[in-house]
């Protein structure tokens, strides 16, 4: 069983490249010169973030999709480009199978409602064991009882849409400091104020650790149920991480603000936007990457928070094909 | 449909093993790439004789191909013999196909495990048995659906067990 979290990320200008089958990375300073080359062993990592400009070429790309290696690209102002993922005959993702049955459950109404139903329901729990945690009294009763009786996907949405506003006014009470992190209403695109970057930050996050475990198993992450795929690239991922946004993202939000980890000085304001600086994202991604190795027991097996990520996506597939019951994970 | 053109060795070391495991590796549902055991059954797999791409039944994935005498002999690798029984299986279905494509006299094969070597005889009665286990194993992977999990004591160290339990 792997314990550690097997991703690495760039944060300098550079140059990746294969040599004797690993990975070495040239750190570049102001001018473009190499200032100090590292080892990158290709066997202890499984995805690398690139959240710089980094130089590739094909004969390294062709190297990691050899050894299943992901790469996540970010653009300059930490906006996430694309994947680059591995299609050799070595990589999994390829059976014909699971696609058809995927498309048929999505094609299936009480199918596609039933799963959405125990994501919503497994999203409502995690956040709910959230406020109960911080000694707020939140009741999700009556949310779980209205989404009980949804048929559809639109009504399940409207569910979720008042669980998240009862949820998030919560917020104002976890967090004690209020002055520079009130909560008031959640925006995106761009976020515009700082707790509403910091939630899209971690949330991007999120978003990307599901999607690479999604990438491990058969599943097509442009299918999803609880979304509406029709109008974007990738959307199961999304699906996914409605039940663990709660557990990791949200936490990691609280624990972080209220032992003054992140204050309001880890903010640059670029052009308008809102971004992190890179010590207040190397403070981040270390939290994230506890977290994410942190291990949970479920029946007599422990797993770390990824490889409960993975189970899930599992668990759906298993769910699509073999129509078996599918209950989302909840924190005990 | 799934003929008999499709079984490999690896399903059928699956198929005696386990019939769910056979079945969703029929269906290309695979199991955790990263998990330990699989990790070094690849590194084992790599140890192969570098010229036998040039033999053209090289998709069989046999581990060693040598004359004997006038006869060939192959040769697998495995890292455990707990599967006995799955490993012999799985040696016999490349003798059986070498043979019958080939149309040779006589074949033979071993397993080796470290020091242990398990010779199997390639006779009338094995190869009868293998083209029995060949047909099961194609109506099984015809089956519209996977036979249900059934715990047992093998099921802890499989690859499977986060998509089975």
């Amino acid at each position: 069983m792997l314990k550690n979290d097997r991703t690495h990320f760039i944060l300098n200008n550079g140059l990746l490249r294969r040599k004797d089958d690993n990975l070495y990375f040239d750190k570049f300073d102001n001018d473009e010169q190499i200032c100090d080359t590292k080892i990158i062993p290709i066997n202890a990592i499984d995805e690398i973030y690139l959240l710089t400009k980094v130089s590739i070429d094909s004969y390294t790309l062709a190297f990691l999709a050899d050894q299943n290696i992901l790469l996540h690209f970010f653009g300059p102002f930490g906006s996430f480009r694309g994947n680059f993922y591995p299609n050799t005959p070595n990589s999994v993702n390829k059976s014909g199978f699971v696609l058809l049955e995927q498309l048929r459950s999505f094609d299936d109404v009480t199918k596609r409602t039933y799963i959405a139903k125990q994501i919503t329901v497994a999203r409502m729990q995690n956040a709910a064991k959230n406020c109960h945690k911080y000694g707020i009294d939140f009741d999700e009763k009556p949310f779980l009882n209205a989404l009980e009786k949804a048929n559809n996907n639109l009504e399940i949405m409207a569910c979720e849409g008042g669980f998240a506003k009862a949820y998030f006014e919560c917020w104002n009470k976890i967090i004690k400091d209020n002055k520079s992190f009130k909560f008031t209403i959640r925006s995106k695109r761009p976020p515009l104020d700082k707790i509403n970057a910091f939630i899209s930050y971690v949330n991007t996050r999120i978003y990307n650790v599901c999607l690479s475990e999604i990438y491990k198993t058969e599943l097509d992450p442009r299918i999803s149920f609880l979304h509406e795929p029709n109008y974007r690239a990738l959307s199961l991922h999304l699906d996914l991480a409605e039940i663990f946004k709660p557990i990791i993202g949200d936490n990691l939000i609280f624990s972080m603000l209220n032992k003054k980890e992140i204050t309001a000085k880890d903010f640059a304001s670029d052009a308008g936007r809102l971004r992190f600086t890179n010590e207040a994202i190397k403070k981040i991604e270390m939290q994230m990457i506890d977290r994410l190795s942190r291990t949970y027991k479920i029946g007599e097996q422990t797993f770390t928070m990824r490889q409960v990520i993975r189970k899930e996506a599992n668990k759906i597939k298993r769910c699509i094909c073999e129509n078996s019951p599918y209950e989302g994970f909840v924190l005990a | 449909m799934f003929n008999q053109d499709q079984v490999s060795g690896t399903l059928v070391n699956y198929f005696t093993t386990c019939k769910r495991e056979a079945w969703l590796y029929a269906h290309q549902i695979h199991a955790r790439q990263d998990d330990e055991n699989i990790l070094m059954g690849k590194a084992l797999a790599s140890i192969k004789e570098p010229n036998l791409q040039d033999f053209p039944f090289s998709n069989l994935k046999f581990d060693k191909l040598s004359k004997l005498k006038g006869h060939y002999q192959i040769t697998e690798y495995k890292k455990t013999l707990k599967n006995k029984e799955a490993a012999i299986n799985q040696l016999l279905f490349y003798m059986y196909i070498l043979k019958t494509n080939l149309k040779l006299k006589l074949i033979s094969g071993k397993v080796i495990c470290g020091k242990t070597v398990l010779s199997v005889e390639g006779n009338d009665e094995n190869f009868v048995k293998m083209k029995l286990t060949i047909e099961d194993i194609v109506s099984l992977v015809n089956e519209p659906k996977a036979p249900p999990p059934v715990a047992k004591k093998i099921c802890k160290n499989c690859a499977y067990n986060d998509y089975c339990f």
